[in-house]
């Protein structure tokens, strides 16, 4: 990443990383409180003509989580809401895990 | 008089209809459905497979759409599969749809998961293959 590219995206972290969640995961004995950006999209064209799911996801930035998020262990907690990794990009570009999710019960 | 095409989609739904844990049925929905599990019935068309005097045979598909919603992968395979089993139980009986039509055969079935979706849903579509026959000029007259 050249510099003023860690800049620009330092930025737009300001302003966008702002969601409040908790996440547990590899490498993490205790749940760990992050602010993240978090996006809520129409999720791609599926069976029938309406578009009633969704597209969730959220940026883990390397720094704040010490392993790769994980289907079956990791777990996203925003609001009332408890979320499993369905699909983990490795965005080295910009150093973090970018995840969607799917609503999911808590580890037991 | 109801078209012999409408009294087949009829009796196709109210025999889904009463397949159990089913909480909609819509007959050629322009939508996703609202509740889970749901089946959708698409009527896409029949051409003429014959003609003999005084009567018309129809050649036709009709397609069901199943759906099912569930936070275990696994077990939402496993509903979609169940719904499927239970939709051709209920639909695949002698005579074909109690006499209305004259013979129903099960086609091709695809199944799909709704990608990156919020939500583990799963669809599957299983397309019947009709055969009926109505008066010849009058479609809505039983041959």
């Amino acid at each position: 990443m050249l510099p003023h590219e860690a800049v620009a995206l330092a930025a737009i972290d300001t302003v966008y990383a702002q969601e409040a969640i908790t996440y547990v995961g590899p490498g993490i004995a205790e749940p760990l409180a992050l602010t993240v950006s978090w996006s809520d999209l129409q999720a791609p064209a599926f069976e029938g003509y309406g578009a009633s799911t969704r597209s969730i996801s959220c940026e883990l930035l390397y720094a704040d989580v010490p392993e790769e998020p994980d289907k079956a262990d990791s777990r996203i907690v925003r609001g009332a809401e408890v979320y499993r990794p369905i699909d983990v990009t490795r965005a080295d570009g910009m150093a973090r895990w970018i995840v969607y999710l799917e609503h999911a019960e808590p580890l037991a | 008089m109801t078209a012999v095409l409408l009294q087949c989609v009829n009796e196709v739904a109210a025999r889904l209809s009463a397949i159990q844990g089913i909480k909609e049925l819509e007959i050629m929905p322009s939508g996703d459905p609202a509740k889970f599990h749901a089946l959708h019935i698409f009527y896409p068309g029949h051409d003429p497979s014959g003609e003999e005097p005084g009567a018309t045979r129809y050649a036709a598909n009709i397609e069901i759409v199943g759906f099912v919603e569930n936070r275990d992968g696994a077990q939402a395979f496993a509903d979609l599969a169940g719904l499927y089993a239970a939709a051709v139980a209920s639909l695949l009986t002698e005579p074909p749809l109690g006499g209305i039509a004259e013979t129903i055969n099960e086609g091709s079935f695809r199944a799909l998961t709704a990608p990156l979706a919020n939500i583990r849903r799963l669809s599957f579509s299983l397309v019947l293959s009709l055969g009926f026959a109505a008066k010849r000029g009058d479609p809505a007259q039983p041959a």
